[in-house]
């Protein structure tokens, strides 16, 4: 008998039995759980993912500081509107630029000066980018190892399917949400404005990126859902996300901003969404201006429309995978 | 009493019949074993038992709950899939603690209980490896470890004992033995080779086509095997084959019947059935040295489990 070999029979004398007394984890510890392992795993096993989680946080400095530089060097004296209405402006065109991809949307308040939309443009490249390599395996790694037994033994679908969705909300809250409210407190303390005369603002941003973090997450597992290669669900929602932004740049839209064929790019159509939650009757698209509420073209109603069936086709696909059939 | 009950259970996935009213009892405190061939049913019976499918007939009831709608019943039983389950990318310790958080109590001290489960199956010292660099047996372990974090009432393992080597065998035996005999778990555990459940199992169930054929004891499964009919092939020289099959035609009641045919090259091959497969090998063996006749090969080609089964179904 080896040393292994006899110290594997220590241990089964040793074990000592005691029978569960007690109340479970509530559902919300279960929740979190499932979540937050599943985010740390998820960064822990890519060096890559690390490397642009780097990059990522170094892109959300450099918006931040080139934002409130450029703010600082164009005195509003020089434009037609308040001090607190630039504000408000750059701080829109900011939030919005994070989700928005390739179409700019500008602020009708920075009439004739609108460029923060492109500085903050590269925040929603690396959020997608992450979301995509982070959310693609969710579903389709416990699929492919049929790791969703190990769950559905101990906890509820729901509970899963919950969780899973929490492990995205709780990264790209980190990386756009947080940002957001980190660059208001910045914009606001650096063009000396009343903070708390802006708050709806802050409440406004953090309500329209919990929304685009929701709709996206959902969409990213719920592609997921659909594979077992967590390569082809990252690369799908990647292709989608890009083809569809740029299908409008591609095909003229450029010059009949007020279309509604704008909405194939779904992103930026949530994006969209957070100038209707203002309650924008126009706005910029792509610099040139465009009405949400004339009747004609492209209107709100639209908008609200692409992204609640994004979001509900995503909970549908989840739904389907989860729930239907007995995997 | 019985912790698992199936009543006229039935499954289908598309045209296919997975089970076909089957019916099931655990009792409480026992270790019964579920076997059955490969597609019997046995892992689609688990999922139902486990909650992870639906039955489309009849009833499960686990702990007198309906594990598929009562998620509360999960906390009571530990669950060992058939699948290698785990992430290759987490390390053990981790892949067991963010399960283990699913259904401990509260309150309880879980790296505690995690660095006990290890060491149960042998597996504390590679607490910290990552499950990728584990061996297949190794793995297992670690995953009958994530079951018994909670300390459950009921063990359910889908063959659990399926690619482990002789020693990470006999430690999971020992456990599950000492589980069931100082702590009084019930436990249900599934192979598909009879042998390997014989010495640890109070009860058998025998499955085959979705549906229950036998249930016992070892014993008497062990006696129901060997009263069906088994097929044996043996190959000799056409002189000795003479002579050892005048022999055997003299035996009484241990030949049903014996048919010879030509083998390859000069040999010849002959084909016997038995009800008596130990005594058959016994004379055998008596008549080849009595008559100086040598067998170059011998084939018991109906010992499969598949070939038992489609006996007992008819």
């Amino acid at each position: 008998m080896n040393e292994s070999q006899s110290s594997d029979d220590a241990y089964v004398r040793k074990f000592g039995f005691r029978e569960f007394s007690g109340i479970r984890q509530n559902r919300v510890y279960r929740v979190f759980s499932v979540g937050w392992f599943n985010l740390i795993e998820t960064i822990r096993r890519s060096g890559f993912t690390k490397v642009l989680l780097i990059f990522m946080f170094l892109n959300l400095l450099i918006q931040d500081a080139v934002t409130v530089l450029i703010t600082l060097l164009l005195p509003p004296e020089f434009m037609p509107i308040t001090l607190n209405q630039y504000f408000q402006g750059v701080y829109v065109e900011s939030v919005l630029g994070m989700v928005s991809l390739l179409n700019r949307i500008g602020d009708p308040l920075l009439e004739f000066f609108s460029f923060v939309s492109i500085i903050s443009g590269g925040t929603s490249f690396m959020w997608l980018l992450l979301v995509a390599i982070l959310g693609g395996g969710l579903i389709a790694d416990d699929r492919l190892h049929k790791t969703t037994e190990a769950y559905f033994s101990r906890i509820s679908r729901i509970e899963y399917l919950v969780g899973k969705l929490l492990s995205l909300i709780i990264f790209s809250t980190v990386v756009v949400t947080v940002p957001a409210i980190i660059q208001y407190i910045l914009l606001a303390w650096s063009l000396e404005v009343d903070i708390i005369a802006n708050i709806w603002l802050l409440f406004w941003a953090i309500g329209f990126t919990l929304i685009a973090v929701l709709v996206v997450s959902t969409l990213t597992l719920a592609i997921s859902s659909l594979t077992t290669r967590r390569t082809v669900a990252t690369m799908s929602l990647l292709i989608i996300g890009i083809v569809t932004s740029a299908l409008p740049s591609a095909f003229g839209f450029l010059y009949n901003p007020d279309s509604p064929l704008l909405l194939i790019d779904f992103i930026g159509a949530i994006a969209l969404l957070g100038a209707v939650l203002l309650g924008y009757d126009t706005i910029k698209l792509n610099y040139q201006n465009l009405s949400l509420y004339n009747g004609v073209g492209l209107e709100a109603g639209m908008i609200v429309a692409v992204v609640a069936l994004v979001f509900v086709i995503s909970l549908l696909i989840l739904f389907n995978v989860l729930f239907r059939r007995d995997n | 009493m019985s912790i698992i009950h199936l009543n006229e259970v039935s499954k289908r996935y598309g045209e296919v019949v997975a089970l076909s009213r089957l019916n099931m009892h655990v009792r409480e405190a026992a270790i019964t074993g579920f076997v059955g061939p490969n597609g019997a049913g046995k892992s689609t019976t688990i999922r139902m038992i486990t909650g992870l499918a639906r039955p489309d007939s009849g009833e499960v009831r686990v702990f007198d709950a309906n594990p598929y709608d009562s998620i509360t019943v999960h906390e009571r039983f530990g669950f060992v899939s058939e699948h290698d389950d785990l992430y290759p990318w987490a390390k053990v310790r981790d892949s067991i603690k963010m399960l283990a958080r699913l259904n401990v109590p509260r309150l309880s001290n879980l790296d505690e209980k995690i660095s006990e489960s290890l060491q149960a199956v042998g597996m504390a010292k590679y607490a910290d490896r990552k499950v990728s660099a584990l061996s297949k047996g190794m793995r297992q372990r670690t995953r009958i470890a994530a079951s018994l974090v909670h300390s459950p009432r009921l063990l359910i393992l889908d063959e659990p004992l399926k690619g482990l080597d002789p020693l990470g065998r006999r430690t999971i035996m020992n456990l599950l033995l000492k589980l069931n005999q100082d702590d009084k778990v019930t436990i249900l555990i599934s192979s598909h080779v009879l042998e390997e459940l014989e010495q640890l199992v109070d009860r058998i169930t025998l499955i085959h086509r979705g549906q229950t054929v036998a249930e016992g004891s070892p014993e008497g499964i062990r006696k129901l095997v060997f009263s069906y009919p088994h097929e044996i092939l043996f190959t000799s020289r056409p002189n000795d084959m003479k002579k050892i099959t005048s022999s055997l035609m003299q035996l009484d009641g241990i030949i049903r019947s014996l048919e010879l045919s030509e083998g390859k090259q000069e040999f010849m091959d002959c084909r016997v059935i038995t009800l008596q497969p130990e005594l058959f090998f016994d004379e055998l063996v008596r008549i080849s040295v009595e008559n100086k006749a040598s067998i170059v090969h011998v084939d018991a080609i109906s010992e499969s489990v598949e070939k038992l089964f489609d006996y007992l179904v008819g």
